[in-house]
Formats: structure tokens, C-alpha cells, sequence
């Protein structure tokens, strides 16, 4: 029995409409129905004061408030309405110091692109059974990032995601 | 502005963490296990493959974009910088839709375009030469509509390219891991 998953709430942001929708049917198919959608961070940001998400998947590179900016904004201002809501990042950079770069503004889980079923699925799952503590720092407030950074930068194939290469 | 999470209240000295332990209310409203049911599975395939029935139109526009920066580039040597920078965020686009839709050629001409510009702060002539190539080999695949890595012409093609970035950004050695504290 695969899991119901249909009492969450999920906020989706990309700026690619057609990335957009896309994603939105496939969150469909497993049965997640209550999702807002957003182009950008800061329309993003402005949907979390009435959207209680559980979730936020979020493209990266987005215009005029990347999610990167994002993430910084919902972790740390002081306004935040959900500081502690799992980000699951989806974008085409793979490179280390990319990962590294969205780890250290509090992203909970990693998915690059190309977009798979068996992935995006695998990330929910993660962010059900294995939430993070989260650490506050002088420097930092986020989702623990004590996890081992493992080899997930190559193209994911299809349908080949192991769930467990993905932890930042 | 906005007040920084991380150092609100007393200040911390470097290294003291503090650990909060965020109750787990998102596993409250799920219910079931384990992994993708193959029925589910078969939605999402079925809707990416539905999707996928516009993705050559797509591409053609996303190239044909991509084609009017780089000419731009190659007549403006001035503003190069900046329409480099563009250029990156069109084969961004570019690669990150491709092999969703089986088209995993478009992804690798993409990805390398993308690390290539990352790597580059020159964007001479050379340069140029390098971002043609990799139009060109996007213009034929999805011209031809090569689906998949293209078999042994689709191999010979991401080798040549290979060659063509490392006469201008040879690689780099790479850098010892780091161990996470």
C-alpha cells in the first residue's frame, strides 16, 4: 500500500509554466490535491501567510526572488510565517558547490532535475519519515545538515531513484 | 528589514548549536507506507508522457531563444558578459526539461553549455566557437528528433563537444572532499 497523502498541503513554486503544470499533475497522481502554485520566491513568500503549506517544492533559479532568496526569507526574517516548513530545492544545478550553497540557507531535501516520479515521490517520503531536527547557531537556522552528502549530482535515470542518494 | 533566525536572542559563540526538535505534524496526516504503488506510478509516467507531446514544440522555441542571444552575442563584444549570462539561463532551461521527456541528448548538450559558461570568465572568440557548437548540436537533435543519448552518434557528439570546451576551459583538477562538522 503506498502512502495517502491526500490531507497535504503543498505550496509548488516555478517559474516555467509548463514545468509548472507538469509537476502539479504528477503531485496529483500520487494524490496530493490541496497545492498552491507560485512563479517566484516572493509571491511564494506572500502565499505562506494564508497557505498553511506542509511542504514547499521550489525551482531555484527564478526571477525576480530565486529560491535560494526564497528559502533564506522563509528560514530567517523575522515575518517568516513558516520558518520550519521542509523545502524540498528542484533545479539543474548539480554541481557541489551548488548543493552546498542551497544546504546552507536551511534547504531540506535536494532533487535535481530531470524531474522523475520515483523522485519527487522518494522526497515526500523522506520529509514524512525522516524530518530533520532543526540547529540554530550564531550563523545558521535551518534543518540540521549533519547528513552525509552523497553521490547524487549525476542524471537521475528513469525510474532508477534508490530514494537515499539525496541527502544534503 | 528583517531580523536574522539565527542570531536572534543571545548571541551564540561560534560552534554552540542549538537543536530544535520540530514536532512531526506532517506524518500525522498521512497515512499508508512504502513505496511507489506501480499504480501510481503509471499516473505520473502516463502524465509525463502527455506532457511530453508538446515538449518538441517547446524546444524549438527555447532554441530558437537561445539562437537569437548567442547571435546577439557575437555582435555586441561589449555586452558579452551580460548575454553569456543569458545564454546560461536559456540552456538551463534547456537541459532541465529535456530527459524528463526522454530526450536525455538535449539534457547533456545542455548541462555541458551550462558548466561551460560557469567555468569561463573569457568570452572571446574562442568562446564563441565553443557556445556555436553546442547550438548546433541542440539545433540537430531536436531537428531530428533524437530521443534517448542518441546511440553511437549521440555519443560521437557529446566526445566532440568535450573536446571543443577543453581547448578553451581545460578541466580542473578536482578538490579533495571535505568532511561535514
Amino acid at each position: 500500500m503506498a502512502y495517502d497523502f491526500k490531507l497535504l498541503n503543498l505550496l509548488l513554486v516555478e517559474d516555467d509554466s509548463s514545468m509548472r503544470a507538469l509537476i502539479r499533475d504528477i503531485l496529483v497522481a500520487f494524490g496530493i490535491t490541496n497545492i498552491q502554485t507560485a512563479s517566484d520566491g516572493s509571491q511564494a513568500y506572500a502565499e505562506l501567510r494564508h497557505f498553511a503549506a506542509d511542504i514547499v517544492v521550489t525551482d531555484w533559479q527564478m526571477e525576480p526572488l530565486d529560491g535560494i532568496d526564497f528559502t533564506r526569507m522563509v528560514r530567517s526574517a523575522a515575518d517568516s510565517p513558516n520558518p520550519f516548513v521542509p523545502i524540498v530545492m528542484l533545479t539543474s544545478y548539480t554541481s557541489r558547490a551548488r548543493v552546498m550553497e542551497a544546504r546552507d540557507v536551511g534547504v531540506t531535501e535536494f532533487l535535481a532535475k530531470p524531474v522523475t516520479a520515483q523522485g519527487l515521490y522518494s522526497r515526500i517520503v523522506t520529509i514524512v519519515e525522516s524530518p530533520r531536527p532543526f540547529v540554530r547557531t550564531s550563523v545558521y537556522f535551518g534543518p540540521d545538515r549533519r547528513r552525509t552528502i552523497k553521490d547524487f549530482m549525476g542524471m537521475e535515470r528513469r525510474g532508477g531513484d534508490d530514494g537515499d542518494d539525496h541527502d544534503i | 528589514m528583517t531580523e536574522d533566525r539565527a542570531t536572534e536572542g543571545e548571541q551564540r559563540p561560534p560552534g554552540k548549536a542549538e537543536i530544535v526538535e520540530v514536532p512531526n505534524t506532517i506524518r500525522q496526516k498521512v497515512s499508508g507506507s512504502g513505496p511507489i504503488s506501480s499504480e501510481m506510478l503509471q499516473r505520473a509516467e502516463k502524465i509525463i508522457v502527455e506532457h511530453g507531446a508538446e515538449y518538441i514544440g517547446r524546444a524549438q522555441a527555447q532554441i530558437e531563444g537561445l539562437v537569437k542571444t548567442v547571435q546577439a552575442a557575437k555582435a555586441e563584444k561589449d555586452n558579452r558578459a551580460e548575454l553569456f549570462d543569458q545564454i546560461f539561463q536559456q540552456s538551463h532551461d534547456i537541459r532541465g526539461m529535456g530527459a524528463t521527456f526522454g530526450y536525455d541528448l538535449v539534457t547533456v548538450v545542455g548541462s555541458s553549455l551550462c558548466n561551460f559558461i560557469e567555468e569561463i570568465d573569457d568570452y572571446s572568440e574562442p568562446a564563441m566557437e565553443v557556445v556555436n557548437a553546442h547550438v548546433d548540436a541542440l539545433r540537430a537533435v531536436i531537428g531530428n528528433d533524437v530521443q534517448g543519448d542518441g546511440g553511437a552518434i549521440g555519443r560521437q557528439m557529446v566526445f566532440g563537444l568535450s573536446k571543443v570546451v577543453e581547448k578553451v576551459a581545460p578541466p580542473k583538477k578536482p578538490e579533495p572532499e571535505k568532511a561535514e562538522k
